[in-house]
């Protein structure tokens, strides 16, 4: 199959190779932006989970703070609005608000204490148990004129040692609300708000709001200077802290409708390269999966492409093979349905026709010479129709003048013959009477011999007598009437089959016997007949039969000269007529030198002639052939050199009336 | 609130059980109050159906407009008995149950002290205030007293 294929040229662009990388491509694009998409939003949601992570880290811390707070807040709110807190405008004379707020704390458990001061700023009561020194006043950042409840940030004082803050009061008398008799103070430590703002997995930072100040911040961050902190709170999601990138969730605890609340912002912190290792992670494993199907789907774009480029190779090879070695009966295999399958059918369907038509080609090429040689035979049958068209006008022309000629020539001779006849009638008439005064004078003579006469007398006749030699003489002109006789007689046979054969007067048709005519032309014909020619006849028709009689006396005449003419020396002539049902048959057979196949063959076409040049024109059979046509007879010969010729004429008894 | 509520009868049942043991016998045996007020209170004498309609709270403001703020003993003390039965001629029962009453009409029961002390100074203290002490004990210039009763 590919014994050829080393001639083609080798291929620069393999199409596989172009399909593999175009595909590889396409694969590579489109995982590329799968993957780029993926892990854009993989990394996006994650960091937005880790950012909502941290927010919501805060969001709790602040949540925490607020209930804590809010319970601090409602605790000194109701506590204020003790009955027994009217024991402040008493000074707690009786010590109730003392003993209450021992019993508060003790039943609410609260991890620092609770003071009350007078409107003086005294300190009334509170439930630490220990004596307090006297008089103790109220620190003055636990004073406040607001109306509510009020936050005290983080701060210590006297009363507070360790830092701690402080939700506040201003009680007023029961009984009448415009009348304040005192402040209730509860204090919160610190390390409560620490301890519930420890987050282990989150470190959280606490800032406030008021003079940017850090006021938590976890263990497990690194220590912070003041410089940062502004900076802390301007950050939205990520901040460059100590070297370090982290994302930062923040909350604020500041509440519009409640002023009374702490103004501080959470932050929840988480280092960024800790936080973005599931991204990693997810990369990594976007990479791998990239990879793992890789391979596979590279293994499946190599078969795919030799498996499309295959046919298309046998294909082109099979061309190829068509293509040097001229075998069209060579044939792709095909051995998919696709629509190089398709093709592959379509390319063998058009080596079929084209081998067809080369055959036919082929075909016609072995054809055509014979083709050629059949028009030329055909050309030259055309050509010969042609001539013998051409031949057949010459002829019609020719008998045209021949007959006009013939026809010129009966009328001369029938002149002719017209005016010998009364001569010639005369000589035949006077003839006998001469014989009888030739012998009439002769007898004399006898007589005068016997007369007797003298000697002298006797010898002077003697003498005249054997001077004009009179016995030749009586001999002879005897001889010589009876010559004179015959040949008048002859002459007036002649002029009667003159007239007979010419017949000029008698155009039209007539009923003639036929033995009458042919007896005419043999009279024409008797002095090459005589002494030599035997003439047989036998006559059965003895009917008349309507013709043009001097035609046909003229056709008598050719064939009866001509009979005479195959004679070379002696022979017979027979001649026969008789019937057949309604047509009269002439037969005339000659036992003379008889034609030669090819000789026979030509008889009837104009000029042909076995004589010599000048003695036959060679139009006599033509003639005669055409007159029996015209009388709708038959014309046929048979001929033998050995035996003779035999010429049979057969005419109707009648012709069609309207003929003429 | 309800905490709060059940709270307050905690510590009243606290202080009345501390406070009603140690101060019983300490008025017994006197029958009379002596009835005090705030020294700027524009009438410097009162009646026993004066007192009954503050106390029952059906006045509640005094003449010049200033709001009567009347105070009362602990449950436990002698003289809130002596004043209850001899002055507001009421059991203590009935007034407890009348006090309730009021206190959902909204008008606040008087309030209570627990020591004669405690009643002078928060008279003195408090413009309109009016509370009763004991016969027994000494009432300085601080206060006036308006009567002694019954």
């Amino acid at each position: 199959m590919s014994n050829y294929s080393n001639q083609l040229p080798r291929v620069q662009h393999s199409l596989s190779r172009r399909f593999l990388l175009v595909l590889a491509g396409i694969f590579l694009l489109t995982y590329l932006s799968v993957a780029a998409t993926i892990f854009a939003s993989i990394s996006q949601h994650l960091a937005r989970s880790i950012q909502s992570r941290l927010t919501q880290t805060a969001d709790d811390s602040v949540e925490k703070c607020q209930n804590e707070f809010s319970r601090q807040l409602i605790d000194v709110q109701a506590w204020a609005a003790l009955e027994v807190m009217n024991d402040l405008i008493t000074g707690d004379i009786d010590g109730r608000i003392g003993r209450t707020l021992v019993q508060l704390k003790k039943q609410y458990t609260l991890p620092d204490h609770i003071y009350v001061f007078d409107d003086n700023g005294k300190l009334i009561a509170s439930s630490r148990e220990e004596a307090l020194p006297q008089p103790t006043v109220i620190p003055p950042e636990w004073r406040s004129n607001h109306s509510g409840a009020y936050f005290v940030d983080k701060h210590s004082n006297a009363l507070l040692t360790n830092a701690g803050l402080a939700f506040g009061i201003n009680v007023y008398a029961s009984f009448n609300p415009e009348l304040r008799i005192g402040t209730l103070i509860i204090t919160y430590p610190w390390h409560s708000v620490e301890t519930k703002m420890n987050n282990r997995a989150t470190p959280i930072l606490i800032l406030s709001d008021n003079n940017d100040a850090l006021l938590y911040s976890s263990p497990n961050l690194p220590a912070l200077s003041g410089n940062n902190f502004k900076a802390l709170r301007l950050a939205d999601k990520e901040i460059n802290l100590l070297k370090n990138s982290l994302l930062v969730g923040i909350a604020s605890t500041a509440t519009a409708n409640n002023p009374a609340f702490p103004h501080w912002t959470i932050m929840a912190l988480s280092p960024r390269e800790q936080a973005l290792q599931p991204i990693r992670d997810a990369a990594m494993q976007i990479l791998l999966l990239g990879l793992g199907i890789a391979v596979p789907i590279m293994l499946i774009m190599l078969w795919q492409a030799r498996r499309l480029v295959q046919p298309i190779i046998s294909l082109t090879h099979t061309v190829t093979d068509i293509t040097f070695s001229a075998d069209l009966s060579k044939r792709v295999v095909v051995d998919s349905d696709d629509e190089l399958g398709i093709l592959g059918h379509a390319f063998n369907a058009m080596t079929t026709k084209l081998q067809s038509s080369v055959e036919e080609l082929a075909q016609l090429n072995r054809t055509l010479e014979q083709k050629v040689v059949d028009r030329t035979i055909a050309l030259q049958s055309a050509n010969a129709e042609l001539q013998s068209t051409i031949d057949q006008l010459q002829s019609a022309q020719s008998q045209l003048v021949q007959q006009e000629k013939m026809a010129s020539l009966g009328q001369l001779v029938a002149g002719v013959a017209h005016e010998l006849n009364n001569p010639i009638g005369a000589i035949y008439a006077n003839l006998p009477i001469l014989e009888e005064y030739v012998r009439d004078l002769i007898e004399l003579i006898a007589d005068l011999e016997q007369m007797p006469l003298n000697d002298a007398q006797k010898q002077a006749l003697q003498k005249n007598l054997a001077h004009i030699d009179f016995e030749f003489v009586r001999e002879d002109s005897v001889n010589l009437i009876n010559s004179c006789k015959n040949a008048a007689l002859r002459v007036k046979d002649i002029v009667v089959s003159l007239r007979n054969f010419s017949r000029l007067d008698e155009a039209e048709l007539k009923d003639v016997l036929l033995e009458d005519g042919l007896d005419s032309t043999l009279a024409l014909l008797y002095h090459t007949t005589r002494n030599r020619i035997e003439i047989k006849k036998h006559y059965g028709l003895k009917k008349p039969v309507r013709c043009h009689a001097g035609q046909i006396n003229q056709v008598f005449m050719n064939l009866l000269s001509n009979a005479i003419h195959a004679i070379s020396n002696k022979g017979i002539i027979q001649i026969s007529t008789l019937r057949q049902d309604d047509h009269a048959v002439v037969i005339i057979y000659d036992t003379g030198c008889g034609m030669s196949p090819e000789t026979l063959k030509k008889i009837f076409d104009p000029f042909f002639t076995t004589k010599k040049i000048g003695e036959g024109t060679g139009l006599g059979l033509s003639i005669s052939y055409n007159i029996i046509e015209k009388h709708h007879g038959q014309f046929t010969v048979e001929s033998d050199p050995e035996y003779g010729t035999c010429f049979t004429i057969k005419l109707p008894f009648t012709q069609p009336e309207n003929e003429q | 609130m309800r905490q709060w509520l059940s709270f307050f009868r905690g510590v009243r049942r606290v202080v009345a059980l501390v406070f009603g043991l140690t101060c019983t016998p300490v008025n017994a045996g006197s029958n009379q109050v002596i009835i005090v007020a705030h020294p700027a209170l524009a009438i410097n004498t009162i009646t026993e159906s004066e007192l009954s309609r503050i106390y029952l709270l059906r006045q509640t403001f005094w003449s010049d407009g200033l709001p009567i703020i009347a105070l009362n003993r602990e449950v436990n003390s002698p003289t809130r008995d002596l004043f209850t039965s001899r002055v507001l001629n009421q059991t203590a029962t009935a007034l407890a149950s009348h006090w309730q009453q009021m206190h959902f009409k909204g008008k606040t029961p008087p309030l209570v002290q627990e020591s004669d002390q405690a009643v002078l100074v928060f008279v003195e203290k408090v413009p309109g205030a009016i509370g009763y002490v004991s016969i027994d004990t000494p009432v300085g210039n601080n206060v006036k007293v308006l009567a002694k009763l019954p």
